[in-house]
């Protein structure tokens, strides 16, 4: 018989109608109960089929179901979360059935683009963290509560700062120019990221939009790292994409959540620095090596003027420690309380949170007021609608840092001979004083995040879904500078703003074909649409007794500078996908997907991208040959292939533009110019990666493990190519160049032991290499991170690239460096510079441990990362260059008498007269950067149930968690994790592993209790 | 079933329809290139914008001219900068920020002006007539020879009237970038002898094309000044002196009274070409009396060389020695004394870029050296500069004096006439003068190709970073 499809689906449709009515005598009716296991409440909505067949049912709300069967048929009974079960139907009608939780990996729900997937299916690269597992140890971002948890991604937290950001690189750095971090999913909505690494950034130090979501709201979080996972995200999947659940009602009886969590917050490290005595012993040698060895007339025997203008009495007679002056501990806590019902009708979340977290440095401070509902309400049987909204306000009291002052001056040029106060009502003012920054200089930015999406979910017939979904996420930020009188002779305050609305809209439809037995096939097709407005607005005023954000009026008279960027168009998208997933027999596994993007920040040529995936898989033990083994319970094979790409370029260097109204004049005649030459063949970096994976389970999964080499070539590169200023224009846009990011990924989770004493160990590591193939004809000076990094063809992206540093000559104390060629000069040449180290490392990864024995557990985490180098970019102006700066006690090893063998150089004041270059860039400053860290412990016990029942609670925990505890390194600065201060994109891909003054992550010893009732 | 399908295609034809204009968004600061030139004053207010690259304190604003003096022998510094103190020591290498700057914007000058002169042919404007489109044109071309004579003084090792030049120069740039391609196409180093051919032929143009009146922006007297100073720079005495007396005879010029006139008044009587200013805020000698100015509340950075402070006051009758040094205690010491520069002591200036004491004192030089030399000619000019400076008759140059000692009379009066304006390094280089101790052809006197040229360029030809 020849069907075609419409009649297929007819017959189809007849059989649901016809089959309730006619009782065959070849059939039976089967009902019964499905409840939990472990509590014996009714389980509704779980699925109940006749193996085989196409007959089904679902339970309901009393977990009751009824179903038509052929006897001698075997029910399946499956729920998400639940272990399967299977009954074969002899004689009996009643059937009641128990389900237990999965406890294995597999079971487990790991949402997808767009969708669900059992893990057992999965044939992408996907690492999924629970929301627990971020929220377990005091986090200011998510981000941070991702480091050493799943292989192959990258956190780099810039600081120890409140509030301070972090980079997410996932299998390496996938761009140069374009943004380097995985696009960000929360329910569905691509949310503002400060992708351009521009977010916050004032006077040394970097914020980050990602404070504003609160860690404690998110369920789970999905990353998806391969092409076949994130080709669905077209144009903005090339980095990788995190998906971010938030909590959704789901308890059947209402319940409360209360935490709370206080701490002491500490730098990891404290630097060592000269004291007065000191610093004035090595001036003066100073001095005199170069009355002794340098050129010029210089007098051996005489003083030469102490900087700052002190005598040598006063300078004897001072001894200020600027550094403990910066720092204390800081005392940081959290409250989060929280209502979740989702049963009947309505599940509801509904959540407020307050965190107050101090940083190690005074008057540095994130406080953080956010709230969240989310509801879903079952309109119909077939549809239901919810909403999840989110509210956060921030403020951040922020000090400077790095070169800009605060620390970053008290381990510089704060010397230790100057006095922080002359006399009783004047700060000493005659060189750096951070502590009189400080103090009359006020920097508090204000931030205000709204994130929210309404969404219908209508089920037609039975399998497919259709889910309409509209999103908006506003994020703006106030940055308030205010200088004192003391400071300035007239008071500066300044008010600079940054907003961002960004508006998502999407339809999907998902349908799980009815299929002939053995056969799953799904269809996902979709469409979305995305838009972003940005707007910015700047104030300034003189002469105001306040900053700007105390006032409700503000005088006209005082304004010295306005600008206002009303919130405007900046870039959309508009995209199609689609996906089928196939199985067969739940053995051979298949999955493709296409998605089509077109963007505003594409030329015109190149409007639209295709980036199609696909991915196979064979779960082995699921043959005949392996069913029986009892070592291997599982086995799958996996491989995926799939282009994805990168759209985060800046939104309009397509354009070729032109400035009218400029307000500059010249000789009172107005002036237009060009600002920008026109490129419409502008369009996204382009990446095709594959995968080839194996995932194992053994003893019944109860070791469980994943194995994956990918190789990605990224191509298209979008480059700021720097032209030859002789042409007039410093850069331009062009997507030249070409990267390629291979590695080996191996997590394994192992349940050591599972009795009454539990034992579970998480392993991850990641390998990547990083290659640049291409630059266009960029030279190495071309492309530059803050630091000393740079990016050359044929290394990793970057590089070090300085001069080599030989060995100090005893007989005169100077530096001998290597030329190029390899012979030995004293002469610091820039042009001898050659690439000398990398700031990414060859691997890293995380090992978590976790203990549990009667309520008590213990779990500790620790992270490591091996192969990168660190560049210390003021190491040269620590050791050695005393003019004007302390100095690192690493200094007092230095040369000091012919004859001396050290690796420190001979002390000079001036360069000029001694012949020793103190601005140069060399590996004397170049360190392994490796380390193993212990990243976090928590030492935690639940009441027990008797316990907690004479309280009415359901639940009730005390804990004690330490973060950053203890560090293993090589690395003689201050913190192996860091990152330097960035302007733009470009320099936060390549300036991890760079340090100038930069400081150190936070050390924290928390407790906390969790209340469940 | 059928709604769904109706919702989902309607979905999908919604989207299409609207989509090339959701997908398109301009800026909507700034005008799109292709839109914004529509008349001949749009034309014009781009060339006004080559004026205001001309006058940024990295080049012709000053600091053009305090390197200059500093890598020689005029000025010195009294505080410490990574870029200045590569200068005072002469090891400038490719990250040199003043160089850098000057670069950049001398070619950014010449950009713009290359983009106007595309304009004039393809803008299609209604309303530009034939003689504003040749005044046009002349500014053009005067501007960016200007930008590539005073790049190759610096970048390059010096003109030589007996050798063919052949040297590495700076590349020119006489094509307008239009396009990415345009940006990224390569141009190399044009030799010492190309760069001087085209900027000559440049302004010879120039000459031809501006009106002789042209308000206060450049007239054919300031084209014609321009190639009296390149001329005399290449010791072609010949034509140096027929365009320096061309300007005296025809060009309605006078030197002021005074010798700080020139500076205390803004297009004086003496002044051929000036970048102009209009107020403090709006200060065209920002960078030059930033240097500089010495009667304010704090210290200028650059100070006048004791040698050349020597020279100014060996004659108690030379107003220069007395009007533009001061001797003052340095703030912030006790009883310190320092001689400073006096002459860039205003809230605002115009630039004073040519002018005619230049020009006479070109005329008098020339004269002696010209194929054919006119000695009273050269005494006549001398006696003009020394008259106003020293009083007229206070400093008689001798009738009999030779070739010799009135060529270094002339040299004498030249470095205290035009101190700290930024000549004497070419000057020492001109009169193969040793340059502070460095012989005038030293590869340390010559700036390195700056960074932002090998980025585009990694194959370009660096010059030597030593002897």
């Amino acid at each position: 018989m020849s069907l075609n499809k419409t009649h297929y689906w007819k017959l189809i449709l007849l059989l649901f109608l016809v089959a309730p009515l006619s009782l065959s005598a070849q059939t039976q009716v089967i009902t019964g109960t499905v409840t939990e296991a472990a509590t014996g409440e009714p389980l509704p909505g779980v699925t109940v089929i006749s193996k085989g067949t196409t007959m089904g049912a679902v339970t309901d709300f009393d977990g009751s179901y009824s179903i038509e069967i052929v006897p001698g048929a075997t029910l399946v009974f499956s729920f998400v979360g639940f272990s399967p079960q299977e009954v074969r139907v002899n004689d009996q009608t009643l059937i009641n059935v128990q389900l237990g939780e999965s406890t294995t990996e597999l079971d487990e729900v790991i949402v997808v683009g767009y969708g669900t997937q059992r893990k057992r299916n999965l044939t992408g690269s996907i690492a999924k963290i629970d929301g627990s597992q971020i929220t377990e140890t005091p986090v200011s971002t998510f981000a941070a509560g991702l480091q050493g948890k799943a292989a192959g991604v990258q956190i780099i937290q810039s600081n120890g700062m409140a509030g301070a950001g972090s980079a997410i690189r996932i299998r390496g750095v996938g761009s140069i120019s374009a943004g380097g971090d995985p696009l960000i999913i929360v329910d569905g909505i691509p949310i503002n990221q400060d992708q351009d690494g521009s977010y916050g950034v004032r006077r040394g130090a970097n914020t980050s939009a990602m404070a504003t979501i609160n860690p404690n709201d998110i369920e789970s979080l999905e990353i998806l790292k391969d092409a076949s996972a994130a080709a669905i995200y077209g144009s903005r999947g090339a980095n990788g994409v995190i998906l971010i659940t938030t909590k959704r009602g789901k308890s059947k009886e209402a319940s409360w959540d209360f935490s709370y969590r206080a701490g002491m917050v500490q730098e990891t490290k404290r630097l060592d620095f000269l004291n007065n005595t000191e610093w004035l012993q090595l001036h003066q040698e100073a001095y005199e090596n170069d009355a002794i060895y340098g050129s010029g007339n210089l007098d051996a025997g005489a003083y030469p003027d102490l900087p700052g203008g002190v005598t040598l009495e006063e300078a004897m007679a001072t001894n200020t420690d600027w550094q403990d002056l910066m720092l204390h501990n800081g005392f940081s806590q959290e409250a989060n309380l929280s209502f979740n019902k989702g049963s009947d009708k309505l599940k509801s979340y509904v959540g407020i949170s307050y965190s107050d977290q101090d940083s190690y440095l005074m008057g540095n401070n994130y406080k953080r007021l956010s709230g969240r509902a989310n509801l879903e309400y079952q309109l119909t049987d077939h549809m239901s609608a919810g909403v999840n909204f989110t509210q956060a306000f921030g403020v951040n009291n922020r000090v400077e840092a790095s070169w800009a002052g605060g620390l970053g001056s008290a381990q510089s040029d704060a010397l230790p001979i100057w006095p922080v106060w002359t006399d009783e009502s004047t700060y000493f003012d005659a060189g750096s004083n951070p502590v009189r920054s400080r103090d009359n200089k006020e920097i508090k930015s204000f931030e205000n995040r709204s994130l929210g999406n309404a969404y219908l979910n209508y089920r037609p017939i039975d399998g497919m879904i259709i889910r309409a979904d509209y999103g908006l996420d506003y994020l703006s930020l106030d940055e308030n500078y205010y200088e004192n009188e003391i400071l300035r002779s007239v008071p500066y305050a300044e008010s600079r703003v940054n907003r961002y609305l960004s508006e998502n809209g999407k339809v999907v439809g998902t349908y799980d074909l009815n299929m002939p037995e053995n056969h799953y096939l799904q269809i996902l097709v979709g469409t979305e649409f995305n838009r972003t407005k940005k707007g910015n607005a700047f104030l300034s005023y003189d002469g105001l007794s306040d900053p700007i954000y105390k006032y409700d009026a503000l005088p006209d008279s005082s304004l010295t500078r306005e600008e206002d960027n009303p919130l405007v168009m900046s870039n959309s998208f508009v995209s199609f996908f689609t996906r089928i997933s196939y199985n067969y027999k739940g053995k051979y596994l298949f999955s493709g997907s296409m998605r089509t993007d077109g963007s505003s920040r594409f030329g015109e040529n190149n409007k639209f991208g295709y980036f199609p995936a696909g991915s196979v898989g064979w779960i082995v033990t699921e043959e005949e040959f392996l069913e029986k083994s009892t070592l291997l319970s599982f086995l799958k094979l996996k491989a995926s292939f799939g282009y994805t790409g990168n759209a985060e370029i800046p939104d309009l260097i397509q354009w070729g533009t032109t400035n009218i109204n400029n307000g500059i004049t010249y000789n009172n005649d107005s002036i237009i110019f060009r600002t920008n030459l026109a490129n419409p063949n502008i369009t996204w970096e382009r990446t095709f990666s594959y995968d080839l994976g194996l995932e194992f389970g053994l003893l019944r999964d109860r070791i469980y493990g994943e194995l994956t080499y990918y190789n990605k070539r990224t191509e298209n590169m979008l480059l700021q190519v720097k032209t030859q200023a002789s042409s007039g224009w410093a850069i331009v846009y062009d997507n030249v160049g070409e990267m390629e990011n291979k590695g080996v990924e191996f997590m394994i989770k192992s349940r050591n032991l599972v009795g009454d004493f539990k034992w579970t160990t998480d392993l991850n590591i990641g390998f990547n290499r990083n290659k640049v193939l291409d630059v266009g004809t960029a030279s190495p000076d071309a492309l530059a991170g803050t630091g000393d990094t740079r990016v050359i063809k044929g290394h990793p992206i970057g590089v070090n690239y300085l001069v080599r540093f030989s060995h100090v000559d005893p007989a005169d104390g100077m530096p001998v460096f290597f030329t190029k060629e390899g012979e030995e000069t004293k002469v610091y040449n820039v042009e001898d510079r050659v690439v000398v180290g990398k700031p990414y490392p060859d691997f890293i990864g995380g090992i978590n441990n976790t203990m549990s024995y009667r309520g008590f557990d213990l779990s500790f985490l620790f992270n490591f990362s091996y192969g990168n180098q660190i560049y210390d970019d003021a190491g040269k102006r620590l050791v050695g260059r005393i003019n004007g700066w302390n100095q690192s006690r690493m200094v007092l090893d230095r040369w000091r008498q012919p004859g001396d063998i050290t690796d420190i150089p001979r002390l000079t004041l001036d360069g000029a007269l001694s012949g020793i270059e103190t601005d140069r860039n060399t590996d004397e400053f170049l360190y392994d950067g490796s380390y193993l860290r212990l990243k976090q412990l928590t030492f935690g016990y639940n009441f027990p149930e008797s316990v907690v029942q004479k309280m009415h609670v359901k639940n009730l925990r005390l804990y004690f968690a330490a973060t950053n505890l203890l560090t293993f390194t090589k690395y003689p600065g201050s913190d192996p994790e860091i990152f330097r201060d960035m302007e733009n994109v470009m320099q936060k891909n390549l300036s991890p592993s760079v340090t100038y003054l930069t400081p150190p992550q936070a050390m924290t010893f928390n407790v906390g209790l969790n209340v469940t009732f | 079933m059928k709604m769904n399908k109706i919702i989902i295609i309607s979905a999908v034809v919604f989207m299409f329809s609207g989509c090339e204009n959701f997908l398109t968004i301009e800026p909507t600061n700034e005008v799109l290139t292709t839109e914004a030139i529509n008349s001949a004053e749009d034309i014009q207010k781009t060339l006004i914008s080559a004026y205001d690259v001309m006058r940024n304190g990295n080049y012709l604003g000053g600091n053009m001219w305090t390197m200059g003096d500093l890598v020689s022998d005029n000025s010195e510094k009294d505080f410490s900068d990574f870029g200045w103190d590569q200068i005072a020591q002469r090891s400038m290498n490719l990250f040199n920020i003043q160089g850098r700057s000057f670069w950049q914007n001398a070619y950014f000058s010449a950009e713009r002006v290359n983009y106007v002169m595309y304009l004039l042919d393809h803008s299609g404007v209604p309303d530009l007539i034939e003689q504003e489109r040749q005044r046009i044109e002349g500014e053009c071309r005067f501007i960016r020879a200007v930008a590539h004579f005073e790049l190759v003084r610096f970048f390059a090792l010096p003109f030589e009237a007996d050798s063919n030049n052949d040297q590495p120069g700076i590349p020119i740039r006489l094509k307008p970038v239009v396009d990415i391609a345009a940006a990224t196409k390569i141009v190399d180093r044009a030799t010492v002898q190309m760069v001087y051919d085209s900027v000559i032929a440049e302004l010879e143009l120039a000459v031809d094309l501006l009106p002789g009146d042209n308000g206060t922006y450049a007239s054919s007297w300031a084209a014609k000044a321009y190639l009296a100073r390149i001329y005399f720079q290449m010791n072609d005495f010949d034509r140096a002196f027929s365009y320096a007396s061309d300007i005296i005879i025809n060009g309605g010029f006078a030197l002021n009274d005074s010798v700080q006139e020139r500076f205390a008044t803004t297009n004086s009587g003496e002044a051929i070409f000036e970048l102009q200013s209009t107020s403090a805020g709006n200060n065209s000698a920002g960078a030059l009396v930033g240097n500089y100015r010495q009667n304010g509340a704090g210290n200028p950075g650059f100070h006048p060389s004791a040698d050349l402070v020597n020279q100014a006051i060996s004659d108690e009758n030379d107003t220069r020695g007395q009007r533009f040094y001061n001797t003052r205690f340095i703030s912030g010491t006790e009883g310190l004394e320092r001689t400073y520069c006096a002459k860039y002591d205003y809230d605002y200036m115009n630039v004073p870029v040519s002018h005619l004491a230049e020009i006479i004192l070109i005329r008098a030089e020339s004269a002696i050296d010209k194929s054919s030399p006119d000695l009273p000619q050269a005494i006549s000019d001398l006696q003009m500069i020394r008259d106003r400076a020293y009083g007229e008759g206070n400093k008689i140059v001798p009738g009999n004096s030779t070739a010799e000692e009135l060529r270094n009379l002339c040299q004498f009066e030249r470095r205290l006439e035009l101190a700290m304006e930024g000549n004497r390094l070419h000057d020492l280089k001109r009169t193969k003068s040793e340059v502070r101790g460095l012989p005038y052809n030293s590869n340390r006197t010559v700036w390195q190709i700056p960074d932002i040229e090998q980025a585009g360029n990694p194959d370009i030809e660096m010059n030597p970073s030593s002897d």
